[in-house]
């Protein structure tokens, strides 16, 4: 079976499997409440990744009720998007960036109420630990 | 004289005698303003025999040169004098408008000495300077001196810097406040090092500053105009689009408890517990709920100040809410987790006018010492101590500041507390200054940013853990990435971090967050002429880090008796983020030593260092 390759419908899903099954994602972030777009960007300097890609994933409450690869970016209005290149967040996903860290520091882009994520860094950490649980492939 | 006024205004409270003096181009060109220009001339003037709260100590509110150009996060100043809580050099930087509105005035420093024989403030305008009598302030808080100033003078556009009861009672970390009467303006607080003691010392109660909209206002020349603008505006674009601006804004400096406390970075009852629920003491806590408004400080486009008009049963009447290190000196630190009474807290020590992360820290550890049966309940005077008490905790602030029943002692300091039941090595403080809430055992860099700062453990010489645990590296001033926990090829990045702090409190810029290096070298540029860029200019910073390691060397210090952590963090906790994890600091203080240039046994930089960095005159 091939490997699901970030970022992609295939990729989405198994992280929408991983949250749910997480203990440690359904305690941690149990208060969150709002859906996302994962906007990941091409790098200026690399064919990698040739259009931006949009994740959606409806997350609420300690679990992820819905999560796909957007074909339509106008369909949804979610509460929150987070956007950065392909690089930054290949970093975030393999956990060598923590996205808390990312976005006090200005690699990620957040529109959405700031107070919910600086509050919710345990759900922000259990999210990229499932994403290490994914064994995937990266594009470059 | 581009970028600065090109004038220090002296005043002798002694002799009453007011002069204006050129200011000194070689000293400017090598050490820019701010802390740098400061301890540049203070080096000159102070030796080892000055005692910090006699009339020989001068205390030196100055200007950098891109104060008052309009330049973003540039409104600050530096307040400077040798300390009374270290013995050493002592540094202290602040917000609001008072630095620019100095500027305007028409001088680039303030240089106070001698005593005056009545308390007194001095009313600063371009029309002159008159020192005036100030008994109808004795006794006020920071704020209201402030307030009964702008009053009494009938000039609502009047910056003020004051001290408040702690200040006039000498206590050893009391601060100096700054404020105006905007309504948005955030408190400027000076607040390490006891600055405000200083000032007290003097008999000195407030300066009062009118430059602005002023028939005289000064007006800073800048060398290239329209060059200057080119890189205002592309800072201005940076510092809008960027995360962390939005992050301060929406935040403040204590939105980052909680990911901080998840790294183990916040310390607890007394830095010997590693878990606590940092989400009760949290600036996001207090965006939920209590938060009124945002304070901002002179061309910062952030906002971090938080005002709080009322945080449960206590009404704030300046409403200034607390920040990052208040909430943690009296939350975590004590086991205290109620945000209404902690932004009372932090409201009353800036009104007396104590420095809250020595008081926090201070009482923290009258509590642990009790705790451990060491300080007996006698010695208390009927003080509260118990964790997780904050009514005993005000009610200690206010002793404090009055240096009324056990407040007296705590008034000393940590080090003085520790030392008078033999157990000062229990104190966690370096060099006499209380330790800052970030935990070295969670960012091991900042054992050797405690250990080397020039003032202490401030968390500000520099706030390395900032790149150790949020991963702001310069790279264009070679700061890398590293690990938080990483012993090895890391001082590197620590000593030119430090240097980029450094040049940051000469010039004087605000941390949160900084325009890019290369707009803030061409602004600086544009400003003055100098011939400065990302390649050269962390020899500036260098040069003036150099320059305070001497004069603290002048001053007696030993650097292989006071570079030392505290025994307390020796200790690994066994739970929360900092994973067990001990500081090696001998391990990296000797690669810090090597990157440096300093001899291990003297704590000195190397004949070769001093020549290189132009410093060698000072020690032949």
């Amino acid at each position: 079976m091939s490997k699901p390759v970030f970022p992609s419908q295939e990729w989405v899903k198994a992280l929408e499997v991983e949250l749910n099954r997480s203990a440690a994602y359904n305690e941690a972030g149990k208060n969150w409440e709002g859906d996302f777009y994962f906007v990941i960007e091409p790098d200026k300097d690399t064919a990698a990744l040739p259009e931006p890609v949009y994740l959606y994933m409806d997350l609420w409450h300690g679990a992820c009720r819905d999560a796909y690869l957007v074909t339509d970016k106008d369909a949804q209005k979610p509460a929150f998007v987070m956007s950065a290149t392909y690089s930054k967040w290949k970093r975030v996903v393999t956990k060598q960036l923590d996205p808390i860290q990312g976005l006090m520091t200005g690699q990620l882009k957040l529109k959405g109420n700031m107070v919910m994520v600086m509050k919710n860094v345990k759900a922000a950490q259990e999210m990229v630990n499932a994403c290490t649980r994914i064994d995937a492939e990266f594009l470059s | 004289m581009n970028g600065y006024i090109g004038r220090l205004l002296f005043v002798d409270l002694t002799t009453r005698a007011v002069t204006a003096q050129e200011l000194n181009r070689d000293y400017a060109a090598q050490f820019l303003g701010g802390s740098g220009l400061a301890a540049r001339y203070i080096y000159d003037w102070i030796d080892a025999g000055v005692d910090p709260l006699g009339p020989e100590n001068p205390l030196v509110f100055m200007n950098g040169p891109l104060d008052g150009t309009g330049a973003p996060s540039s409104g600050r100043f530096a307040v400077c004098a040798r300390s009374p809580q270290t013995g050493l050099w002592g540094e202290a930087i602040a917000g609001n408008f008072f630095g620019p509105e100095l500027k305007f005035a028409g001088y680039d420093g303030l240089v106070v000495r001698g005593r005056a024989d009545a308390w007194c403030y001095l009313h600063i305008t371009p029309d002159g300077v008159e020192i005036r009598d100030a008994d109808f302030l004795r006794g006020m808080t920071t704020f209201d001196a402030g307030d009964a100033l702008r009053a009494a003078l009938n000039d609502e556009g009047l910056v003020t810097a004051c001290i408040g009861p702690a200040g006039e009672n000498l206590v050893q970390y009391a601060l100096i406040l700054a404020t105006s009467a905007r309504p948005a303006a955030k408190k400027g607080i000076a607040g390490r090092c006891g600055m405000g003691a200083v000032m007290g010392s003097k008999n000195l109660k407030a300066v009062a500053v009118r430059g602005s909209k002023h028939p005289r206002s000064f007006k800073v020349p800048l060398h290239d105009a329209a060059r200057f603008r080119q890189a205002m505006l592309r800072a201005q674009k940076f510092l809008s689009d960027d995360m962390s601006t939005e992050v301060f804004r929406a935040v403040g400096t204590s939105g980052t408890m909680d990911f901080l406390g998840l790294l183990g970075d916040v310390p607890v009852k007394y830095w010997t517990q590693g878990q606590f629920d940092y989400s009760k003491i949290s600036g996001n806590l207090i965006a939920e709920t209590i938060l009124t408004g945002r304070g901002t400080c002179h061309a910062c486009m952030v906002a971090c100040g938080r005002k709080i008009q009322k945080a449960g049963p206590y009404v704030l009447p300046h409403a200034e809410g607390p920040e990052y290190e208040t909430l943690a000196a009296f939350g975590s630190l004590m086991l205290t987790d109620d945000i209404n009474i902690l932004s009372h807290i932090g409201a009353q020590c800036d009104a007396l006018g104590v420095d809250s992360i020595s008081a926090g820290s201070t009482i923290a550890f009258a509590i642990y010492l009790h705790d451990l049966g060491i300080l007996p309940d006698a010695a208390g005077q009927g003080a509260r101590l118990a964790w997780g008490d904050p009514e005993g905790a005000l009610a200690l602030v206010e002793q404090i500041a009055r240096r009324q029943a056990f407040g007296a002692v705590l008034a000393e300091g940590a080090q003085a507390l520790g030392a008078r039941y033999g157990v000062e090595g229990l104190a966690v403080q370096v060099n006499g200054m209380e330790m800052a809430m970030h935990d070295p055992r969670a960012a091991s860099g900042m054992a050797v940013s405690y250990a080397t700062s020039p003032i202490g453990a401030s968390h500000n010489y520099s706030d390395f853990f900032m790149v150790e645990t949020s991963g702001r590296p310069i790279y264009e001033l070679g700061i890398e990435t590293v690990d938080r926990f990483q012993t090895h090829d890391k001082m590197r990045s620590l000593a030119r971090h430090q240097d980029w702090r450094t040049i940051n409190n000469a010039l004087v810029l605000c941390f949160f967050p900084n325009p890019p290096v290369q707009e803030m070298c061409e602004m600086l540029a544009a400003a003055t002429g100098y011939d400065v860029a990302p390649e050269n200019i962390l020899t500036y910073g260098e040069r003036i880090w150099n320059l305070k390691r001497l004069l603290n060397l002048k001053l007696g210090y030993c650097a292989r008796r006071v570079e030392k952590l505290p025994e307390l963090l020796l200790r690994p906790l066994s739970e929360g983020g900092t994973e067990g994890n001990v500081p090696d600091l001998d391990v990296m203080l000797r690669e810090y030593y090597q990157v440096r240039g300093w001899d291990w046994e003297t704590g000195s930089p190397t004949c070769e260092k001093l020549e290189e960095l132009g410093l060698a005159n000072l020690v032949r």
